[in-house]
């Protein structure tokens, strides 16, 4: 081993020594005590990590594109192999779709008559913005993204997030040009659900693999494999009907539901904000605001008959 | 300086994503190849207090349960320390042996760790999945490193 450099190692080796020793159990002790305040003190935890997401996101946007780039580049060849097939594909998926389209439009205009005949207020959706994945978990017990829009874009917590498929997740912790998206397979995400075609209500709940769990289903018969998964829109995090996924498996205990997006392969993501503060922080969730009805008579606050 | 550049920038790699299904899941441990390596060849370089700052880093960055990283990679730098003497001068596989061992007793405690504190088991599919490549990944990784070290002045 040629590992000593010089007489002054010799000198220093000692001295180095000293700080060392000190150094392992104190070190040990900072990290048990980061251990237990995590734990028992997340705001902090979030805090902490808001403020160092902030400072990488630029330095991991700018590593992530000759990366993005050679991904697009190995996707892009990999398509042109596939073409032809692709074509026919598509032109098949095309005719299909067409006959889709003209029902949508039937709907559409039947929806807006019905909507006018009832003074439906649609949802509104303040605003819109897209963000890039810029950093995955990189573990094996969490499921999320850092993404490089923050609250300087307008991104706040609690607004949903999507891909084009459908609902990845929702904004968990945010910076100033960062934020964190937790995933809907995370283990501690929880979405209400409903099957589409049924109504039949659910949780559906992350538990670290690729296929989040139907939970606190009300009766299991009406659920079968190839269901579509929409959000249901109580607790008031997420309007309804936003597509999640489909029912892959029902073996057992354990429904298992697949996501429309592949949550492991995302470039981008689109993140809403539908105007719901939800139950996430419990003092803001707005009161049932009274309805007032014609002039006078009835004031504001009182309850109409 | 160079065992220390190249950690901190292993740290920021982990958290990269690649167009890979289960990437993030099962991203290799880079952080412990390097605490190991630099641990059992060159101490010095990469002292407790560097090694703590950079696994405090991942783990803000990671978010997964605080304090766990650094936890980790202080216990396995002490541990190399204290079995340097078996692993010197021994052949590679030997070395990459005592690897293995000590990556899966990593991923035995934080799986069991991460399982308490999340109050439930946890999938052992992806740390099993993240173990095996960790230490696949190490064979091509030390060359790596041993090149990168010659660039140290000194």
């Amino acid at each position: 081993m040629k590992s000593r450099s010089g007489p002054i190692t010799h000198v220093f080796a000692p001295l180095r020594l000293v700080p060392q020793r000190l150094a392992f159990p104190l070190l040990i002790l900072a990290s048990v005590l980061i251990l237990l305040v995590g734990q028992f003190n997340r705001p902090l935890a979030v805090h902490a990590r808001v403020a160092i997401a902030d400072v990488v996101a630029p330095v991991l946007e700018v590593i992530h594109q000759p990366i993005a780039a050679g991904a697009h580049l190995t996707r892009s060849l990999r398509e042109t192999v596939a073409l032809y097939q692709e074509n026919d594909r598509l032109r098949a998926e095309n005719a299909t779709l067409m006959q889709w389209q003209e029902i949508a439009h039937q709907l559409q205009s039947e929806n807006t008559a019905l909507r006018s005949l009832a003074h439906y207020q649609p949802p509104a959706t303040t605003f819109f913005v897209t963000a890039e994945v810029v950093g995955t978990a990189g573990g094996a017990f969490s499921r999320s993204l850092l993404i490089n829009r923050g609250s300087a874009d307008g991104v706040a917590e609690g607004q949903a997030a999507f891909s084009g498929e459908g609902l990845v997740g929702r904004i968990v912790e945010v910076g100033r040009r960062a934020s964190r998206t937790l995933l809907i397979s995370d283990l501690n995400s929880r979405i209400p659900v409903r099957i589409e075609s049924t109504h039949e209500r659910a949780i559906l709940a992350g538990d670290n693999t690729s296929e989040p769990q139907l939970i606190y289903v009300p009766s299991r018969g009406g659920i079968h494999v190839g269901d579509r998964v929409v959000t249901s829109g109580d607790g008031g995090i997420f309007p309804p009907d936003l597509p999640v996924g489909i029912v892959a498996s029902t073996d057992g205990d354990s429904i298992r539901v697949e996501p429309f997006t592949a949550l492991s392969q995302i470039d981008y993501l689109r993140i809403a904000d539908f105007g719901l503060s939800g139950v996430l922080p419990p003092s803001a969730a707005p009161l049932p605001r009274p309805a007032v009805v014609k002039h006078g008579h009835i004031k504001a606050g009182s309850r109409p008959r | 300086m160079i065992a220390q550049l190249v950690t901190l920038a292993l740290a920021i790699v982990t958290v990269i994503p690649l167009d890979l299904p289960d990437y993030a899941a099962v991203t290799p441990d880079f952080l412990l190849i390097a605490v190991y390596h630099w641990s059992l060849y060159r101490p010095n370089d990469l002292p407790y207090s560097v090694v703590f700052a950079i696994a405090l880093l991942e783990d803000l960055l990671t978010a997964g349960p605080p304090g766990l990283i650094e936890l980790t990679l202080l216990l396995v730098r002490w541990t190399v320390l204290n079995t340097r003497r078996l692993f010197i001068g021994r052949s590679f596989p030997f070395v990459w042996g005592g690897f293995a061992v000590t990556t899966m007793i990593v991923a035995l405690a934080d799986w069991l760790l991460a399982s308490i504190l999340a109050g439930a088991m946890q999938d052992p599919r992806s740390v099993a999945f993240r173990t095996v490549l960790t230490v696949a990944v190490y064979p091509i990784m030390t060359p790596l490193f041993a090149r990168l070290q010659k660039l140290n002045p000194a």
